[in-house]
C-alpha cells in the first residue's frame, strides 16, 4: 500500500483519508503573494488532496475592513460550498456588541471564530466576550494566533476554563516555548495545538504527538499567507504512525467540526 | 511514474548549536535522504553559528563526504587578505580537488568585508574557476548579492535561506542577474511562488534545497512536488540546474 509520505514524495493528491486544513486566509498581505483568492486556494487543494479548509480574511485594520473581509469569506464559503468553511473575525468594538448580535453575525454562515492579538487587544478583552459566548453555545472552534508568549498562555487557560464547549486552536504551535504549548495541550481538554509555522523545526510534529497525544494536534497551513503544500509536507514527513498522521491531518478536525451545533440545539456541556 | 530526482543544495551536518552537546551526523543526513528519496546533497557544516576555524571544519567536511559518495562538500572560503590563510587560489583548488560543488561565504562571521578593496582577490578566483558560491541570507543581504552579481557576472551565486516575504525583491534580482539562483529550501514557502518564478524568470534559476538539519526536509519536497509547473521544469529545479552548475566548474 502506498503510504501518505510516498504520495507526497510523488506529488500525488492525498487519498484514503480526509485532509482538513484548519487555517487559511484570503486577501492581500504586505508582501508579495502571487494569488490571494479563494479560487487559488481551491486549485492548490485539488493538487494536494485537501478536502476542506476553514478560512478567514487576511488581517483587517478598521471596523469597515473587518466587515468587508468577513463578507468576502462568507462569499467564498458559498462559491466553494463544502470545500471552504469560514471563521468569523470579530472587530474589538467598544462598547461590545450584544450577545444576540454576535450570534446573528456568526450564524450568517460561519463555523467558528478567528482572533489575532496583533491589534493590541488581549483575547480576554470584553469586546470579544459576546462572540466567545456565542461560539461556546455553538460548540465552535476558535483559532487564536499565538506566538508562544507567557501572557497568551494565561489568556488561553482562562478562556479554556470559562468556555468549556469551545475548541481552542492555538495557531503556530512551536513558534516559541514549545514546552508550554505541550503543557497547555495536555492540561486543557479543549485546547488543540495547530501546526501552521513557516520555519518548522525538524521533528516538531512528531514531538508534539508524542508528548501531547495525536488527538490534540490539528493541521493548518496558513495558505495563502504561505504554501499549503509546504505545510502538508511536515506532517507527511514526520516520523510517527500512519494512524496518528491521519488524525492530525483531518480526523481531529473532523471531530471538532462535527461538534458544532446550531445555538438552539441541545448539547452536553464539556462534551469532548 | 518516475519520481523527480532530487539534489538537495541546502543541507548540512556536523555543527553544534549553542546550548547543545551534539549535532546531527552525516549518517543522520544519509538516512533522511534515503527515507525521502533524495539522491544527492551539497553539504555544509551546520549549524555554523559556533564555527570559528573554517579550515578545521572544512577538513572534517571533506572527510565525511569521502565516506558518503552521495554528498558533495561546500566548504567555506575566506579572503587571504589577513596573511593568516592559504591563498584563495589554494583554498579553491583544494576544495575542487576534494570534490566540492560550491563554496560558502560568511563575511560577517569570518570578519571580512565585501568592499571591492577587501574582497576582489577572492571573487576574481571564484569567477575564474566558475565556482558556485553559496550565499546564506543570514550572511549576505539581497542588496549585497545584487552588487556581487553585477560586479562578478561569472560567479554563480546560490542564494539560500531566503524568507517567504522577499519575492518583491527576489523576482527582479533573478530577472536582472542571470548568475543568481534561489534555493527553495527553508524558509521559502510562498503560495504559488515556484509557479510564479517559473513563469516570470524561468525554471532554470531555482534549485531544490531543504534546510536540513534545522527544517523538516519533507516540507521543501512537498513544495516542489505539488507545484503546478511542467514536469520538465520540476526536474530542472529538482537536480538538473545544480548539476549544470557543477559541470561548469573549471577543475
Amino acid at each position: 500500500m502506498t503510504t501518505l509520505l510516498e504520495l507526497g514524495r510523488q506529488g500525488k493528491p492525498i487519498t484514503g483519508i480526509e485532509v482538513i486544513d484548519m487555517h487559511s486566509h484570503i486577501g492581500r498581505a504586505a508582501f508579495t503573494i502571487p494569488d490571494t483568492t479563494a479560487e487559488g486556494i481551491v486549485e492548490v487543494m485539488a493538487r494536494t488532496g485537501v478536502a476542506v479548509t476553514v478560512t478567514t480574511a487576511m488581517l483587517p485594520m478598521s471596523e469597515a475592513e473587518y466587515d468587508a473581509a468577513n463578507a468576502r469569506v462568507l462569499e467564498a464559503t458559498h462559491t466553494h460550498a463544502g470545500r471552504i468553511l469560514g471563521y468569523y473575525r470579530p472587530f474589538p468594538a467598544s462598547p461590545a456588541v450584544s450577545l444576540e448580535e454576535a450570534g446573528r453575525r456568526i450564524d450568517a454562515g460561519f463555523v467558528g471564530l478567528k482572533l489575532h492579538n496583533v491589534n493590541g487587544f488581549p483575547y480576554t478583552h470584553p469586546s470579544y466576550t459576546p462572540y466567545l459566548e456565542a461560539a461556546n453555545a455553538r460548540r465552535m472552534p476558535v483559532l487564536f494566533h499565538s506566538w508562544g508568549q507567557e501572557e497568551e498562555f494565561k489568556q488561553f487557560r482562562a478562556l479554556s476554563e470559562q468556555y468549556p464547549d469551545l475548541s481552542l486552536l492555538l495557531a503556530h504551535t512551536g513558534s516559541n516555548n514549545v514546552t508550554e504549548y505541550e503543557r497547555i495541550g495536555r492540561e486543557c481538554g479543549n485546547v488543540y495545538l495547530e501546526l501552521a509555522l513557516s520555519r518548522t523545526p525538524r521533528g516538531l510534529v512528531a514531538r508534539l504527538v508524542e508528548n501531547v497525544g495525536a488527538d490534540k494536534v490539528v493541521w493548518g497551513s496558513d495558505i495563502c499567507f504561505i504554501s499549503q503544500a509546504h505545510q502538508l509536507g511536515k506532517v507527511l514527513g514526520a516520523r510517527m504512525p500512519e494512524e496518528d498522521r491521519a488524525a492530525v491531518l483531518g480526523g481531529n478536525a473532523r471531530r471538532i467540526l462535527d461538534r458544532v451545533v446550531a445555538a438552539e440545539e441541545p448539547k452536553q456541556k464539556g462534551d469532548f | 511514474m518516475m519520481s523527480t530526482r532530487l539534489f538537495d543544495v541546502q543541507a548540512g551536518f556536523g555543527g553544534v548549536a549553542s546550548g547543545a552537546s551534539a549535532g546531527v551526523s552525516a549518517d543522520d543526513l544519509s538516512e533522511e535522504m534515503a527515507r525521502l528519496d533524495i539522491a544527492r546533497a551539497l553539504v555544509r557544516t551546520c549549524p555554523d553559528e559556533l564555527l570559528k576555524d573554517v579550515f578545521s571544519a572544512n577538513a572534517a567536511l571533506y572527510e565525511a563526504c569521502r565516506a558518503h559518495p552521495d554528498m558533495v562538500p561546500c566548504p567555506i572560503v575566506i579572503p587571504d587578505t589577513g596573511y593568516d590563510a592559504p591563498s584563495v587560489w589554494d583554498q579553491v583548488s583544494l576544495a575542487i580537488a576534494q570534490g566540492a560543488g560550491a563554496v560558502a561565504l560568511r563575511p560577517e562571521q569570518d570578519c571580512w568585508s565585501l568592499a571591492d578593496w577587501a574582497s576582489v582577490s577572492l571573487f576574481e578566483v571564484l569567477e575564474e574557476r566558475r565556482m558556485p558560491t553559496y550565499c546564506d541570507a543570514r550572511s549576505l543581504t539581497l542588496d549585497q548579492v545584487g552588487h556581487l552579481a553585477e560586479r562578478y557576472p561569472g560567479v554563480p551565486l546560490m542564494l539560500a535561506g531566503v524568507a517567504y516575504r522577499e519575492d518583491r525583491t527576489m523576482l527582479p534580482l533573478l530577472a536582472t542577474f542571470h548568475n543568481v539562483y534561489l534555493s527553495i529550501g527553508s524558509n521559502y514557502t510562498v503560495h504559488k511562488g515556484i509557479q510564479q518564478f517559473v513563469e516570470k524568470v524561468g525554471a532554470g534559476r531555482l534549485l531544490f534545497g531543504t534546510g536540513f538539519p534545522d527544517a523538516e526536509p519533507m516540507m521543501a519536497v512537498a513544495l516542489l512536488m505539488y507545484a503546478d509547473i511542467p514536469e520538465d521544469a520540476r526536474q530542472h529545479i529538482g537536480s538538473d540546474n545544480f548539476e549544470r552548475l557543477l559541470g561548469g566548474i573549471r577543475r
